[in-house]
């Protein structure tokens, strides 16, 4: 909780929530936008056509991205325009592809490898896990069903869509690289980026490696702490990773015909740590203050720019400026788009369906606090040193690769840190990490924290949430109260 | 009596043979230093034998009881090996029950997270080892060389013994015997492949000087069973290739008993007995680590070409007529390339996607013969 924590505001009734829009009422939002806000969203690149991204949202659902307009959306500018600059990232990579630039796919790792890849600047990056989110946003299932048509099947988690829009060509130009993290990564989406490579796909794997936690059984292993992050990995594993890191390097500037010299990597560096930085601060205001002066689906946004920056470095540091202004302004008058009183919740991971958070946020619920398996994006880049070295030592804090006990205990630190009444795993059915983790996350937060634990798994559908979902939601959000009225804090 | 009935009552001779060894051998797991479980196929035993261990590979699985008893503490769509190996501690049964340390390595996510389950739920000390899924970089070798030599440390610190050189000589040579010797057998027991599944898991469980002994003892019985398979030339060749296969995880092996011969090439089938580690008087770690990683090709390298490589070279060896690609349900490893698998390998494959479930037997047998009688009508 910041400082600014507005639990006194809010007993003083000085709260003011305010509403957010409909689709509809979105795409006349953004059609009252001034123009010189509007010329301020373009996204530029040498030798591409500068393509203004900053448009009715209904445009998106019209390309595909239906479940938009079931969603609602932050009233403010600065909200609309983060909209428009995570649905505009395909029109970007195919205006990059028509620009002669390269495109690079990473897979897995989250968030480091395209501090590499942007180091050039006639080089656009993004993730394919990501396409993990849009069956449901697509209200359709074309991309998973191209997926099994090549054996992956729903046994494995919705990443498998990434697979599929790899075979459709359907949501990024063929890119001249795939970079593909394997090792200590999960089951699926590892057999995934081997289906894509057998498919054809140039891509160079690298591995992830197994992080040790310290126990008092291991006495022969050297330990060290990552320099933000505060996460313990062996010594070895970060030597290797450079290792790892200096030929996928190879590999890039041989497709980008071009050398990665330390200075353009620790430039990327320094653009990234910014990025990060932001987003820290959204969160922090986000999460930390009550009433909270922005969404849970938008904070998620905020937080997953920090991975790759949606193929834009330049036009997300500004969207995320943007945002954090608005956020600001906000937490400074008691505005909030939700409730003072909304049941604070941590969200243990992302959810498939963001409409299910949105419908917790209709039942009386926030988001307060997240890991969405990506909370190592949002650590500093050590700045000193050789920067290949610290960007591998940014690896290191990825929380999937080392015991689902550090996964845990991230969970349990933000429980803490923004004094969440509950945590809430929404799971995918057939994710090789997420049956472990649900014991192992529930088990941690009762014992270190004394709140309850929701955990579902979210099917996919295109007609709206399951009633099962929402039994579940609402049967959470009365035992919230309850506790409530029990510690006499209602 | 007839020349089948004198099969079957040989076998079920070597049966109880094998049965009672392994018995045994269980027995006597706490009377020979540390009991130490190995979780995959790249935990090398002969280090952890090194180190004045007795090393046990974690074999025992395929029961829907041990399945079952893991639910408390695994998710429904969890592998069922690795659920197993938590059933197995769970229920108090061998060898599970006996392991005072767990070496589990990441071979897949579920065998690491499972091996964390195992170290945390029942306080045995966990010591995980990462093997690089990549491979076409040398730093990956030298990882998993450093891993085995800071194992080796990381046990002499648990039982005061260190793996020097002529201690890993002296393991090495006495597993290498005991694969060759097993290995020997299997060529004959091709028609017999739920014995021979049961010789190969004895070299998990068992010591492996006794187990040369064990297997001069029974050599005789095997040359006869085998003597008196008149058919066996005619049948069919089938290589089963996929996920782990269970000690008791048998009900493909028995429906293909007695219909074709059988090259059981999982990495607890051929793959296991046939690794042989050469010494030639270099450091005996790098030997090991080498062989292990050249001989043991996975489908979760990346690339896995090498083990596509494999499956040819087996099919040239062998004269392979039909495949079994065999999965374990939730192991995506293996489940989410069977289809790739078909595309890439031009002989007739039946995928299965088993369970240790009571229903599984007549499930895979009705696949298992309708494949046979493909195969059959394309030798006509």
């Amino acid at each position: 909780m910041t400082d600014r924590a507005r639990r006194g505001d809010l007993e003083s009734g000085r709260e003011e929530e305010l509403a957010l829009l409909s689709c509809e009422q979105a795409d006349a939002a953004v059609a009252e936008v001034d123009a010189e806000y509007r010329k301020q969203c373009v996204y530029r690149a040498e030798g591409v056509e500068p393509l203004e991204y900053f448009q009715a949202l209904s445009s998106y659902a019209e390309a595909g991205d239906h479940l938009l307009t079931r969603l609602r959306f932050d009233p403010s500018p600065a909200g609309l325009r983060l909209w428009s600059f995570v649905f505009s990232e395909r029109k970007r990579l195919f205006a990059a592809r028509q620009g002669g630039l390269k495109i690079f796919a990473v897979m897995k790792d989250l968030g480091t490898m395209p501090v590499l890849t942007y180091a050039l600047a006639k080089a656009v990056t993004f993730y394919a896990d990501e396409l993990w989110w849009s069956p449901c946003l697509m209200e359709d299932t074309r991309l998973l069903d191209a997926a099994e048509a090549m054996g992956c099947h729903d046994q494995c988690c919705y990443v498998r869509a990434a697979l599929g829009a790899y075979e459709l060509h359907s949501h990024f130009p063929e890119p001249d690289l795939s970079i593909a993290a394997v090792g200590s990564c999960c089951d699926d989406f590892s057999a995934i980026m081997q289906l894509i490579a057998g498919r054809g796909h140039k891509t160079i794997f690298w591995e992830l490696p197994l992080r040790k936690d310290r126990a008092a059984h291991i006495s022969r292993e050297q330990f060290a702490k990552t320099f933000d992050g505060e996460s313990w990995y062996q010594r070895r594993a970060l030597d290797f990773l450079v290792r790892q890191f200096e030929r996928v390097k190879l590999a890039v500037e041989q497709v980008a015909g071009e050398q990665i010299r330390e200075e353009m990597l620790r430039e990327s560096i320094r653009r990234a740590n910014k990025v990060r930085k932001l987003v820290r601060q959204i969160r922090d205001l986000a999460y930390g203050t009550v009433p909270a002066p922005l969404a849970g689906l938008e904070t998620m946004l905020c937080e997953f720019l920090a991975i790759h920056y949606c193929s834009d470095p330049i036009q997300c540091a500004a969207v995320l400026e943007d945002v954090l202004k608005v956020v600001r302004q906000r937490v400074e008058l008691g505005q909030g788009v939700l409730g003072g009183g909304a049941y604070r919740t941590v969200w243990a991971m992302p959810c498939t369906d963001p409409s299910i958070v949105q419908l917790w946020e209709k039942m009386g619920g926030c988001v307060t606090g997240t890991e969405y398996l990506i909370s190592h994006s949002r650590y500093r880049i050590r700045t000193d040193g050789a920067p290949l070295r610290a960007l591998a030592e940014a690896v290191l804090n990825d929380p999937c690769i080392g015991t689902t006990a550090f996964r845990a205990q991230r969970v349990v630190e933000e429980v803490r840190k923004y004094q969440a009444e509950g945590v809430i795993i929404p799971s995918i059915f057939g994710a090789s990490h997420c049956s472990y983790e649900i014991r192992e996350i529930s088990s941690a937060v009762h014992r270190q924290c004394g709140v309850p634990v929701l955990s579902f798994e979210v099917p996919f559908s295109s007609k709206g949430v399951s009633d099962q979902v929402m039994g579940r939601l609402q049967a959470f959000a009365e035992l919230l109260e309850q506790r409530r009225k029990k510690a006499g804090t209602n | 009596m007839g020349a089948d009935e004198k099969h079957s009552e040989l076998t079920a001779e070597l049966r109880e043979e094998i049965g009672r060894f392994r018995q045994s051998q269980v027995q006597s797991l706490q009377a020979q230093g540390k009991v130490v479980g190995c979780l995959g196929s790249m935990v090398p035993l002969e280090l952890v034998r090194a180190c004045g261990c007795r090393a046990v590979r974690l074999l025992e699985a395929g029961s829907a009881q041990d399945f079952e008893a893991a639910a408390e503490l695994m998710g429904a769509d969890t592998c069922p090996f690795c659920r197993c190996q938590i059933g197995r501690r769970l229920g108090g049964r061998s060898p599970q029950a006996e392991l005072q340390v767990l070496v589990a390595a990441n071979h897949c996510d579920q065998s690491r997270r499972s091996g964390q389950v195992f170290g945390q739920h029942f306080n045995v000390p966990l010591l995980p080892i990462m093997v690089p899924a990549t491979w076409e970089d040398q730093s990956s070798l030298e990882m998993y060389v450093s891993e085995l030599r800071w194992l080796g440390e990381e046990l002499a610190q648990i039982t005061g013994t260190f793996p020097s050189q002529s201690r890993l000589e002296e393991s090495i040579t006495a597993y290498g015997a005991a694969r060759r010797a097993v290995g020997g057998l299997l060529e004959q027991l091709g028609n017999t492949p739920v014995l021979a599944h049961e010789l190969v898991c004895l070299l998990g469980v068992a010591d492996p000087v006794s187990l040369v002994g064990f297997v001069a003892q029974v050599r005789g019985q095997v040359a006869r069973l085998a003597s008196g398979e008149s058919v066996a030339g005619d049948r069919p060749t089938v290589l089963v290739v996929g996920s782990i296969m269970g000690d008791e995880d048998i009900s493909l092996l028995k429906a293909l008993e007695g219909r074709c011969r059988v090259v059981q090439a999982t990495c607890s089938g051929r793959m296991f007995v046939d690794l042989q580690v050469e010494l030639k008087g270099g450091d005996a770690i790098e030997g090991l680590g080498r062989a292990y990683w050249e001989q043991l090709p996975s489908v979760r390298s990346r690339p896995n070409s090498p083990f596509y490589h494999y499956v040819n070279e087996m099919i040239q060896r062998y004269k392979v007529d039909a495949i079994v690609y065999r999965s374990l349900k939730f192991c995506d490893l293996w489940s989410l390339e069977a289809v790739r698998f078909k595309q890439e390998i031009s002989l007739p494959v039946l995928a299965l996607d088993c369970t240790y479930g009571p229903g599984q037997a007549s499930l895979v047998d009705g696949r298992v013969q309708a494949l046979l009688e493909m195969v059959e009508e394309a030798r006509r």
